[in-house]
């Protein structure tokens, strides 16, 4: 009887649901917004051993964004290779939502072919495959290329895993004396080289857009100077020599162009300097400090430091007009801006009642929003995906880098080295 | 007296008829009205089951690993606290719902006592009153009640209809409340979402409250938006409370239906 | 007693720099480096040109018994009275027996580091505004800010910082 009543109504419900009844809808307005449930299988070659674990560099950098959780090898139950080998419901009893699978193979000429596939879990779908090459000494290259691809699928935004950091460390050497040198690491801190090393200070690195030189102030000459620097040979120049100070180099984003900061004509002002003419042009004319400027992405501003308000403060300068407009109003100490990428979120450093902290600021609304609860934190920097902020901080006597993501969700530090390790600067897209 | 019993048996008898006939009716699906459900964000939380639910069990948790866990615990918590509290609000809206039928039952058991009380009054003079009136009075007293017995079933009707469509619009709303709630919980929105971004899924559900289809209807325009709203369904996997709904309402509401994700609470 | 310690502390700076200075042939060799683009200064550059600047003016002003380091408060240039009574010896001894004297100014470690050069270099200026008010000649007195590159106390509490900013007559 009742069988037949739901018969029925199931019956009537099939009926009169299409001509007569919209359909529910349910809305979803809010997100929990956890980290995605991830398994790299281990990527190895069929025969003979890479140097590098690929699939662990891509689980610590997917582990590293925040935004993924990576299933630790130890918890999977088979480590697939290829699609076929893949058995969706071992990973699914995991949680995982998204499986990378990935083979390697050594061609004749000792290149390294890696072929990887994402798919997802659930639906048991292929999101993509591809193709990436290297040779023996770059698989790090060849790991962070498979997680910037896996990390723009889910994302939806360019991976940065590929790109580069610049820092100066500076540490006292067996004579008690102070050593500075500039360095270059992957973004996550490994392969970390050199490229310059002084017992006076350096300061302020810089990349160049195309991500192949870096600027940066030394005092090697017993006075601040402006040089740049290629990295792939070492060789460099130097580009200013004034009385008082040379400071605070920022590419401009066509390339040909450096914002800086010279005192030669009695207190800090910001010039342009034409990397082919050598010619300075000056942007800023106050009585007051001018300094730390940062181009607007569309290269027709300069967002700066002054204290012509008082205390220091962010003020944006049309290069065409000359129109000056003060952007920061809050805390008694907002400096050295830089902007993310959307050329709209601004980070900076903001103190109030002297706690110095990484902060952002809306360009649009405004808003103002401080990032870390870390101590005397200072030169943020952005990663050119707009997704994290690297910046400067202390931890007891010695300065080590933190990085922080723009929504403030994600902290971390990176690994503590001997000595300070201080103004990081976050390369273009390489 | 015992005459006076079996003409109000009498009555109940056609009562319970009718309310049998109506009840079928309504179980057949005789539903006059066909407004388009469109349950818009009910913001309101509320886990209200429990009339078809007596032992609302706890979800199965997911198997996952210890950070994951913890996070989802706490939400798991503050999800289950915003239940309870939910939970709470429904015994005593139940209860008081329950006092008002009680009373209302009270009430028209006066009326009746009432009745029967004019009854014997009625009864005492009309054995004063002559025998040949008797029948014409017996006549006009049938006629009587049966205006009294009509105006009952009438209002009984009109009270079940009201019932009907109320419990039908609450269960919806509840089950949306219920399916938002878990979706929600378990939508992580990629960065690159923005307000604004819109995606619509049809969702194909199977008694047992399981995910047995997920289809994009119309894209946001970015995959990954687009993806994350599918894992966000694929994760929850099952609804576990759509088990006890009335298989017509089921058939008629979720067997098939759609999901817009629409996020309102970004900074962007 | 302070002024005393300072000076110690400023002869231990003084010799080290020195030390160091002579000892960085050795130490800045490219040899500790395996990459192969990794440079090193040419040590010569570095270490001829600080041990002439500095030897020579540093030992000279040490011989005085007048302070030769002026402190200043946070985000602030102005100089405090003991600092202009100081100052007025040495604008005089200037003026009798000029000689080229370098006026490094410098930060402590909170705020933005190059917002803290200009700051050293302001306080560095503020102390020349006021020695070639007294009549010294401005071709003889060079500025440079160090802003917080050079602690002379690496801590992270007031008093480290009270010491730090400040400016040093060499």
């Amino acid at each position: 009887m009742i069988r037949h009543l739901i018969c029925l109504a199931g019956l009537m419900a099939l009926l009169a649901s299409p001509v007569l009844r919209a359909e529910l809808t349910i809305e979803i307005n809010r997100g929990a917004d956890n980290p995605t449930r991830v398994a790299i299988s281990p990527i190895l070659l069929r025969s003979g051993a890479l140097p590098e674990d690929v699939s662990s560099i891509v689980s610590d950098d997917l582990q590293r964004s925040g935004l993924f959780e990576p299933v630790d090898r130890a918890n999977m139950l088979s480590y697939p290779r290829t699609v076929n080998e893949v058995y969706y419901r071992d990973w699914r009893v995991l949680g995982v939502e998204y499986l990378v699978v990935g083979d390697a193979v050594r061609q004749p000429d000792g290149r390294i072919d890696v072929n990887f596939t994402l798919l997802e879990v659930h639906s048991e779908r292929k999101v993509f495959t591809k193709q990436v090459q290297g040779y023996q000494n770059n698989i790090r290259d060849i790991a962070h290329f498979v997680s910037d691809r896996v990390y723009e699928a889910v994302t939806g935004i360019r991976g940065a895993f590929s790109t580069r950091i610049a820092y100066v460390t500076a540490m006292t050497d067996s004579s008690q004396s102070m050593v500075f040198r500039l360095m270059v690491a992957d973004a996550d801190g490994a392969r970390e080289r050199m490229l310059l090393e002084s017992r006076e200070p350096i300061m302020s690195p810089g990349w160049s857009p195309d991500g192949k030189e870096l600027v940066y102030v030394s005092f090697e000459t017993g006075r601040p100077a402006i040089f740049r620097q290629r990295l792939s040979d070492a060789s460099r120049e130097q580009l200013t020599n004034f009385q008082g100070l040379n400071g605070a180099p920022s590419w401009s984003p066509d390339g040909r162009q450096l914002a800086l900061v010279l005192s030669k004509d009695g207190n800090p002002e910001i010039y342009l300097f034409d990397l082919a003419s050598k010619q300075f042009t000056r942007v800023t004319r106050n009585f007051a400090i001018d300094t730390e400027p940062n181009w607007t992405p569309d290269g027709k501003s300069i967002i700066f430091t002054s204290d012509r308000g008082g205390r220091p403060q962010v003020y944006r300068q049309n290069l065409a007009s000359g129109n000056v407009e003060r952007l920061t109003f809050r805390g008694d100490y907002n400096a050295r801006p830089r902007l993310a990428p959307d050329g709209r979120t601004m980070v900076m450093v903001h103190a109030d009642n002297g706690n110095f902290h990484i902060a952002t600021q809306d360009l649009i609304t405004g808003d103002l929003r401080v990032l870390t609860e870390t101590f005397l934190d200072e030169s943020p920097t952005v990663a050119p995906n707009g997704a994290m902020c690297l910046y400067a901080t202390k931890r007891g006597k010695s300065g080590l880098l933190a990085a922080v993501s723009l929504d403030a969700g994600v902290k971390y530090f990176l690994p503590a080295r001997n000595g300070d390790v201080r103004e990081p600067a976050w390369s273009p897209f390489l | 007296m015992t005459e006076q019993f079996t003409n109000y048996s009498l009555a109940a008898l056609c009562s319970v008829a009718l309310h049998t006939l109506l009840v079928t009716l309504l179980v057949v699906g005789w539903a006059p009205e066909n407004k388009p459900r469109h349950v818009v964000k009910p913001r309101y939380i509320e886990a209200t089951l429990l009339q078809m639910e007596p032992k609302a069990k706890s979800e199965p948790k997911p198997a996952v690993d210890a950070d994951a866990a913890r996070r989802r615990a706490e939400q798991e918590k503050k999800a289950a606290l915003e239940k309870e509290a939910a939970r709470k609000r429904e015994i005593a809206k139940r209860e008081q719902a329950k006092k008002a039928e009680e009373q209302k039952r009270k009430a028209e058991a006066e009326r009746k006592e009432k009745a029967r009380q004019e009854q014997l009054k009625k009864e005492k003079l009309q054995k004063e009153l002559a025998e040949k009136k008797r029948l014409e009075e017996q006549k006009r007293e049938a006629e009587r009640r049966k205006a009294v017995e009509q105006d009952l079933a009438s209002a009984l009707a009109k009270e079940e209809d009201f019932i009907d469509s109320v419990s039908d619009q609450e269960q919806i709303g509840s089950y949306s409340n219920y399916i938002q709630e878990r979706i929600e919980n378990n939508w992580s929105r990629p960065p690159s979402a923005r307000r604004g971004m819109e995606v619509i899924l049809e969702i194909q559900l199977v008694p047992t409250g399981r995910v047995a289809g997920v289809a994009i209807i119309k894209s946001s325009g970015n995959a990954a938006f687009d993806r994350a709203a599918e894992q966000a369904v694929y994760k929850v996997g099952q609804f576990d409370q759509l088990k006890g709904m009335d298989p017509a309402l089921f058939e008629r509401e979720f067997r098939r239906f759609r999901m817009l994700f629409k996020p309102e609470d970004l900074r962007l | 007693m302070r002024v005393d310690s300072l000076k110690t502390g400023f002869l231990v700076a003084v010799i080290s720099l020195m030390l160091a200075a002579c000892s960085s042939t050795s130490t800045q060799d490219t040899a500790g480096v395996s990459t192969s683009d990794a440079t090193s200064l040419p040590s010569d550059e570095v270490a001829t040109g600080t041990v002439s600047d500095r030897g020579v003016s540093g030992m000279d002003m040490m011989g005085s018994d007048v302070d030769t380091v002026f402190y200043f408060d946070f985000d602030k240039s102005i100089l405090k009275p003991e600092a202009r009574a100081a100052l007025s010896i040495h604008a005089e001894r200037l003026i009798s027996y000029p000689q080229n004297t370098r006026l490094e100014g410098h930060a402590d470690e909170r705020g933005t580091r190059e917002y803290n050069m200009a700051l050293g270099e302001r306080r560095a200026m503020a102390v020349k505004e006021y020695l070639v008010l007294q009549g010294v000649n401005p071709a003889i007195l060079e500025v440079i800010s160090y802003g917080e590159e050079r602690p002379k106390v690496v801590d992270s509490n007031e008093q480290a910082w009270a010491l730090n900013r400040r400016v040093e007559l060499k």
